[in-house]
């Protein structure tokens, strides 16, 4: 009897460990995941996996634009070290991982939309639309920085539900995609004037779209500029040029339906609310800002160029004390980064103290800067750009100082400023800033004052446009220890391509040479 | 429940008390010897009905006090037939023990889920390392003591102390994407083990330990390895990788009482060879850097100017000439070289251990209380590790028919700063110290007077003239000594393992054993960083606090029925059930923003609110019934059979269920035929199994994460997120990894035992193997979960044991332990022929699994030739990487090793030496190789003079060199001595004529990158064989005479000197520690990263007593 009880109690209290079919089942699903969700959570989630390179990072800047587009574009000083117009393996590849996962959302999102009930598609149409219209915008950049890009068939391995041998995505042609583009949000411009949002899609959205908090007229400024800036981009493609005369003219030519950002209150941007609040800069304050430390870099990485500083202070520019701060040991005197000098005596002028910095207070250790999506002075100078070359010089003209007006607005509100208007009219009267000359003179006016206005704030679009336009006219010294002696005009692929994506690579690979222009850099 | 288990653990801890008692009248002396008259030592000598007992010394001698001559005392000692003599009126005895026969000495060994089988009856290799071997030379983890001494098996400690993880792995690499690390299981209990990665800086900068390592060498009597599939077919989809069971020690007879204490120092050893030849700079006609003509720079400094040396990367500058320079830190000093540099940044780790163990021990009940305290100290500075181990064990005999056994094991730890990776100092140019600077140096400077952080050029400070202003400092050493010394982070960690096993006879022949076990951990990490600078200056440091629970339960019952067919044919079979589940949460709550307070270390000061917080939780279940039937024919014809039907909840629940078969046997030849006489004992055995292996949890399963931005636009709802999983992917179909075995053994025990070999060949093949395949980013995931692979691993395990020499007072034993792999991959399943796992540097190397070959293959590109097979040299006479072709340069499985164990003995004397071997396997260590594109390394001297064979030549205005034996070039170029004129043809055809520095030569062949970066790289040069042989352990112990032991009343008296990794008898790279890149438990962790921490070699002294 003793025996039976205990064996009894022996197998008792191991059963009590024998597991159930529902623990097994619980414990295969990560706490943190779920199977399904819903087009508005992924749409906010696409929106959110490219923060970190919207948002002003330590990442982005220490490994990635520091050392490529922002000493290219001359935006910072150069700093003469050895292979510096090399584009980094890391720069290369953190850009695009984060680009492909960002596209895979995008394409997931699509995805979830498909699945849903026709009702539901027609409901939540707008979210496609808007979450688009930001995809083709960060798409863009990609292009520029690459040319032809795997796009139409990326991204999509979840979509084929895991299936590897027909997921590797073939490379699209660059001019392809800029046309796909441009062909889709010509469409969303006129769709967007027709669509009907029903209250309680509204409703989800205005959080959800933490972009224009559902605000549709704001989407359609976002999409008519950003067609703007594509389409001036690709303005000396000879193929794009009948395309780029017509839009150019409807966009312009009918404001009611074809509205664009022309005032800094209608800038595409995504605000920090709260810096501990999950889109933000970062949270380390002062000199540990992320935005900071990755501009500074290993040191010396916050210095303009001197050629920006020069033109400032020749011209007084309002910004320059607000963009910009005297070197420690500079009285109030502004200088910039000579790129000519050898790297050593670069070192040494940085040491002493004597140049100047981005201003930490408005810019570098400013965590309240909203990431920048397109902003009215950038639309502005592509617009004047279009009326100089149309031959409406008084347009032209119009769309210039309203563009450096903007600008200046701008920093200056960065600074919790105002710069009144007699400044601003003294300042667009100044030799170097005054709308004179021929056609030639006025492009470098646009140019400048859109490379001014761009500075470390829109770093891609920056180097893209000085690719472009050849101007302002940048000086560097050739690194004569490196087969590249000046600043390149593309990136090459991340080698997990070729390592990976390798019969779709070697289509590619003859062009994939930091040389080889992207196809709208044709001057 | 928990009451059922905490009465199931009090009642037999206080019958055990109950039933020790002792009491003494008597003293009798005597001698215990065998047949030929040679004394015994250590023969347990028990009064018996009582527990009170001595041991004999090292002459066969014991003394012990009895109540009266009809007391009767036993004697038992392992290999001999124990004896009972009554002690009779004389006060003086003479014990002769016989020696066990033959088919009885073939000894016990605890098999899978802890039964305990005779040695004869097993169909698989296993191998048994008693205690004595493991703690000899006082490793702070049983792993790191196993290192040549179990065929088959590779151990690779990770650098950086006791905190530090171990690797091992069975009979070759098993898994592709995860670990090879055998499961451990403590008295039956399955225990956390987990991985570890020290390679991985941008994740996390310390060292870090895997669970194995908190297990207390002194309270293990034995280590069994279970090898093959058959042997570890009961454990299912985790004996994969095979299995390491550890028996805790267990009270012997009688009454006795351990005192172990130890001491021992590490210091940093195996560096790599520095050069103490030259300083920073470079040939000054090449214009790199801008210095005086004799390549130095100048600081003015209180209005002296010194020369100092330039703010270079590159040590290809001045030599060393004994004058005066000015240092960074600010002292002037003689131009000199510093030997020790690096080695200063490193300190000497002092190491202590105390051990006390008491154990009784009747047939009732027995008892053993074990408490460990160890003080342990890596070589890096500001780092402690503090344990308290409690070990209990106690068996308790309620009836012949019921039993009880417990084992509990608590460990208590506080780790004071896990040490801090060296990753920026090795693996990245601006963190190479140059050759003039010192480790102290660094020491003076990374902080101000104030206490803050060092402050260079003019930035602000508030101590301004401590601004590190004079060249050539490095900020990456600044940063590392800073954080080392100011990022404090103390972890304590409390681990609980404990079981309770009934074990009951139903009726004869019928048993029942049930088990119920747990490990459990509490881990609290309290972060305190010092605020690096005045908080008017921004708010700095950091305060964190986090807390870590694991806790695994783990039961099983298993009933065995024993019974005989016929007289001859015995039988038994078993079936049972076991379960486990482990809950695993952490929380982690610290400032944000910074501390608004200096120094204040608590979340109200921090800068920011909220808090920075995060916080996991992680669950896994799996369960399994299993059965197995054995038949021993005669006690020698053996034969078993295993089945296991496993789940698991890391894999899809629809299909989470498989079956692991296994069958071995046994025949012992020496009992079925008539041998030789020499032939005392010969067994052949042969066996085959299947066991599997499951993804971790939650790689499978394909889902999206989840998130929350919070409330962006006032008056809005929080921002509610998801995103697909991209790295990896999971897959819902993905099936376990199968592992088949076979394998064939042979043990041959001859001369009286005095020459034994034991052989095995071994045949794997793993199906369906888990891999993370790498994918185009472009794809939509970088890595995806898949079955693509298959792998075979086959060899040979060698152990002979051996006693060559034998007199009255020395003797020398030996064990010789070898084996050979062969890994090969068998199949890709997606039809590719090849696996890429890595892409590196830029593409400058690859690690591949190539079809047909082994696991881990280093591509590299070659050296660009053209047609004729000419190395085409570039216009600035450097060789190039050819960017079209990658060829392996090696692979990276071991082929073989092994190990040797020496013992000498002399009187009381006993010398251990033992070492190991490795060979065949291929790394690419890449950092130590770009330390000679700095100039530091005695490599990157050759050429650079005329001694050193450098030719003479001048550059001219294209700086192409042009040889000379001129003082002066044409137009007045000065002379280099350093010249190097490469072998090869121009891309024109021409031979190659430009002579170039030595300097440049070095600068950019070993520089980093692939073709697109560094198109002179040739990372071929950097894969290296790495074999050795190294002296392992050594140990001189000295048993003190029993007449001086016995005056502090201990049985038994040890004292020993040891050295632990002291030298290598052979290596292949000098640089460094063959196991220097051990960072992680995945094969691929440990190819290239030289930067966790320095190696180190190990001194110490013990002392063992036994009262």
């Amino acid at each position: 009897m003793k025996k039976i009880i205990l064996a009894m109690v022996v197998v008792g209290v191991s059963g009590i460990f024998s597991c159930t079919k529902k623990q097994f089942a619980d414990d295969y699903i990560k706490p943190t995941t779920v199977a399904t969700t819903t087009v508005e959570k992924q749409f906010a989630g696409f929106l959110s996996s490219d923060l970190d390179y919207v948002m002003y990072k330590y990442w982005n800047y220490f490994v990635i634009l520091q050392n490529t587009a922002l000493p290219w574009s001359q935006a910072v000083g150069v700093n003469n070290t050895q292979g510096r117009y090399v584009p980094g393996a890391a720069a290369i590849s953190d850009r695009w991982s984060n680009y492909y996962n960002f596209l895979s959302q995008y394409k997931e999102l699509l995805n979830v939309y498909n699945q849903s009930s026709d009702d539901e598609k027609a409901a939540k149409r707008i979210y496609i639309i808007m979450a688009t219209i930001h995809y083709y915008d960060r798409s863009e950049k990609v292009v520029d920085l690459h040319g032809d890009i795997p796009w139409s068939e990326a991204g999509l391995l979840s979509t084929n539900k895991g299936n590897v041998s027909a997921s590797y995505a073939k490379y699209d042609d660059a001019a392809t995609i800029y046309t796909k583009m441009l062909d889709d949000l010509k469409g969303f411009s006129d769709e967007l004037n027709s669509i009907s949002v029903s209250p309680a899609v509204a409703a989800t959205l205005k959080s959800q779209d933490f972009i224009n908090n559902g605000n549709i007229d704001l989407w359609k400024k976002y999409c008519n500029s950003l067609r703007i800036r594509m389409l001036m981009r690709v303005s000396g493609v000879a193929s794009f040029q009948s395309r780029v005369d017509a839009e150019m003219a409807a966009i312009l030519g009918n404001p009611t339906n074809y509205p664009i950002v022309t005032s800094n209150s209608d800038n595409i941007v995504i605000k920090v609310y709260n810096p501990t609040s999950g889109i933000n800069n970062g949270s380390g304050t002062g000199r540990s800002a992320d935005f900071y430390t990755g501009l500074i870099g290993w040191g010396g990485g916050d210095v303009p160029s001197e050629k920006m500083i020069d033109l400032m202070n020749a011209s007084n520019d309002p910004r320059l004390p607000i963009m910009f701060q005297p070197g420690d040991s500079a009285g109030s005197t502004f200088t910039g980064l000579d790129p000519m000098l050898n790297g050593n005596a670069q070192t040494d002028v940085v040491n002493s103290g004597k140049l100047a910095r981005y201003n930490f207070q408005n810019i570098s250790q400013n965590i309240y800067l909203p990431g920048m999506l397109i902003n009215a002075s950038e639309v502005s100078f592509y617009v004047a750009e279009y009326y100089l070359s149309k031959g409406d010089d008084a347009a032209a003209k119009a769309a210039y100082e309203n563009g450096v007006k903007t600008s200046i607005d701008r920093y200056a509100s960065y600074a919790s400023k105002t710069v009144n208007d007699g400044a601003k009219t003294t300042y667009l009267a100044s030799p170097s800033v005054a709308w004179a000359g021929d056609n030639a003179a006025k492009l470098n006016l646009i140019a400048t004052q859109k490379w001014i206005n761009y500075s470390v704030l829109q770093p891609l679009e920056n180097w893209a446009e000085v690719r472009r336009l050849k101007l302002p006219v940048l000086t560097f010294l050739p690194d004569n220890t490196n087969p590249q002696e000046l600043p390149p005009s593309r990136w090459q692929y991340p080698t997990n391509e070729q390592t990976y994506n390798t019969e779709n690579y070697n289509k590619v690979k003859d062009a994939d040479k930091i040389n080889v222009k992207i196809f709208w850099d044709v001057k | 429940m928990t009451k059922i288990v905490f009465k199931l653990l009090l009642c037999p801890i206080f019958c055990a008390f109950a039933l020790v008692a002792a009491a003494q009248q008597k003293s009798v002396t005597g001698t215990v010897t065998d047949d030929q008259g040679t004394p015994i030592p250590n023969v347990s000598v028990i009064l018996k009905g009582s527990t009170s007992g001595v041991a004999t010394n090292d002459n066969g001698r014991f003394t012990i006090s009895v109540p009266g001559n009809s007391s009767v005392l036993e004697f038992s000692s392992v290999g001999y037939v124990p004896k009972e003599v009554t002690v009779g009126p004389l006060s003086t005895l003479t014990v002769v023990l016989d020696k066990e026969q033959a088919q009885q000495m073939q000894g016990v060994v605890v098999t899978a889920l802890g039964v305990k089988r005779q040695e004869r009856s097993l169909g698989y290799a296993t191998s048994t390392v008693s205690s004595s071997d493991i703690v000899k030379t006082a490793p702070t983890n049983f792993a790191s003591a196993l290192y040549g001494k179990v065929p088959g098996l590779q151990v690779s400690q990770s650098p950086g102390g006791s905190t530090s993880g171990v690797v091992m792995q069975l009979r070759g690499v098993n898994s592709i994407s995860f670990s090879s690390t055998p499961l451990i299981i403590l008295d039956g209990v399955p225990i956390r083990d987990g991985s570890f990665n020290n390679g991985n800086y941008w994740g996390d900068q310390r060292v870090r330990a895997n669970g194995l390592t908190d297990l207390n060498p002194e309270d293990m009597e034995s280590v069994t390895v279970l090898k093959g599939a058959a042997a570890a077919a009961l454990y299912g989809s985790e004996g994969k990788n095979g299995v390491i069971l550890i028996t805790s020690k267990k009270a012997k007879k009688g009454f006795a009482v351990d005192f172990n204490t130890s001491y021992f120092q590490n210091e940093v050893a195996y560096l790599p060879e520095l050069q103490n030849v030259r300083g920073a700079g470079f040939p000054v006609p090449y214009g790199i850097y801008a210095s005086d003509p004799d390549g130095f720079g100048s600081y003015t400094l209180d209005g002296t100017t010194y020369r100092t040396n330039l703010q270079a990367g590159l040590s290809f500058g001045p030599k060393f000439d004994g004058k005066p320079i000015l240092s960074w830190d600010g002292k002037v000093r003689p131009y000199s070289p510093q030997p020790d540099r690096y080695k200063n940044l490193f300190q000497k780790g002092q190491n202590s251990s105390q051990n006390i163990a008491i154990s009784s021990g009747t047939d009732k009940a027995d008892i053993r209380l074990s408490l460990t305290h160890d003080n342990f100290e890596g070589v890096s500075k500001n780092s402690k590790d503090e344990r308290l181990n409690a070990n209990f064990t106690s068996t308790i005999k309620f009836s012949k028919n019921y039993s009880l056994d417990i084992m509990i094991n608590y460990m208590n730890q506080h780790v004071h700063n896990r040490p801090y990776l060296v990753d920026r100092l090795i693996n990245n140019f601006t963190g190479m110290m140059p050759a003039f600077d010192n480790g102290d140096w660094y020491f003076d400077k990374y902080r101000t007077s104030l206490g803050y952080k060092y402050v260079t050029g003019t930035n602000p400070s508030l101590t301004p003239d401590e601004n590190l202003k004079i060249p050539n400092y490095r900020t990456d050493i600044l940063d590392y000594v800073w954080n080392m010394m100011s990022n404090n982070e103390d972890d304590y960690n409390n681990r609980l393992i404990s079981s309770i096993t009934n074990n009951l006879t139903i009726i004869d022949g019928l048993t029942l054993r049930g088990k119920i076990a747990t490990d459990a951990t509490f881990n609290q990490t309290f972060n305190k960083n010092l605020s690096s600078q005045p908080v008017q200056y921004g708010p700095t440091g950091y305060y964190a606090q986090s807390n870590y629970n694991y806790n695994i339960l783990y039961g099983d019952v298993l009933a065995t029925y024993m019974g005989n067919i016929t007289k001859d044919l015995e039988f038994s079979i078993m079936g049972g059930y076991s379960g486990r589940r482990e809950k695993g949460m952490s929380t982690t709550v610290g400032t944000n923003g910074g501390l608004s307070v200096e120094n204040k270390f608590d979340l109200s000061v921090s800068y920011n609110t909220p808090y920075s917080s995060g916080g996991d939780q992680s669950y896994f279940t799996t369960d399994a019934f299993l059965g197995t039937l054995n038949f021993n024919y005669k006690n020698y014809a053996f034969i078993e059979g295993t089945i296991r039907r496993d789940r698991t909840s890391t894999m899809n629940p629809n299909n989470n269920s498989f079956v692991y078969p296994s069958v071995n046997g046994s025949l012992v030849l020496s009992d079925l035929f008539k041998l030789p006489t020499v032939i005392n004992y010969a067994k052949l055995r042969a066996s085959w199994g299947t066991v599997g292996s499951y993804p971790q949890a939650y790689l499978a399963n394909v889902a999206y994460n989840t998130g929350n931005l919070g409330v962006q636009l006032p008056g809005t709802n929080p921002v509610l997120t998801t995103s697909t999983i991209t790295n990896p992917y999971g897959n819902d179909n993905i099936r376990p990894e199968m592992k088949k075995t076979y394998e064939v053994g042979l043990a041959i025990e001859t001369f009286e035992r005095r020459l034994n070999f034991d052989l095995t060949y071994y045949h794997d093949n793993v199906y369906d193997l888990l891999i993370n395949l790498s994918l185009p980013q472009s794809m939509g995931a970088s890595t995806i979960l898949s079955n693509v692979a298959q792998l075979s691993n086959n060899g040979f395990e060698a152990n002979i044991n051996a006693i060559p020499v034998v007199t009255k007072n020395f003797q020398w034993s030996l064990s010789l332990n070898y084996f050979t792999n062969k890994n090969k991959i068998t199949k890709l399943a997606n039809g590719s022929d090849e696996i890429i796992h890595s892409d590196n540097d830029g593409n400058a190397y690859q690690i591949k699994s190539v079809v047909g070959h082994p696991v881990g293959d280093i591509y590299v590109h070659p050296l660009l030739v053209n047609s004729k097979g000419q190395p085409i040299i570039t216009s600035d006479g450097l060789y190039q990487q050819d960017p079209n072709k990658m060829v392996s340069g090696g692979n990276s499985q071991v082929k073989g090793a092994g190990g040797m164990v020496n013992t000498l003995s002399y009187k009381n004397f006993a010398l251990t030496l033992v070492t190991d071997f490795k060979y065949g396997g291929y790394v690419i260590p890449t950092g130590l190789y770009w330390m000679n594109s700095r100039g530091i390394t005695k490599e990157s001297l050759k050429y650079m003079d005329a001694a050193h064979g450098g030719l003479s030549y001048y550059l001219d205005g294209d700086l192409r060199g042009i040889p000379t034996s001129a003082a002066q070039g044409p137009n007045g170029e000065t002379v280099l001595h350093d010249g190097m004129l490469l072998k090869g043809v121009t891309a024109d055809g021409k031979e190659n004529t430009n002579i170039i520095s030595q300097a440049y030569y070095y600068w950019n062949i070993y520089n980093w990158g692939g073709p697109q970066y560094s198109p002179s790289a040739l990372y071929y040069l950097y894969v290296q064989k790495n074999n050795y042989i190294k002296m392992r352990e050594i140990s001189l112990a000295y048993t003190l005479p029993n007449k001086i032991s016995e005056k502090v009343w201990a049985k038994r008296l040890t004292v020993s000197v040891f050295a632990r990794n002291p030298f290598y008898l052979y290596r292949t790279i000098k640089d460094m520690d063959a196991e220097q890149l051990t960072t992680g438990n995945v094969w691929f962790n440990n190819l290239s990263n030289a930067g966790s921490q320095p190696s180190t070699r190990t001194f110490g002294a013990m002392l063992r007593a036994t009262f």
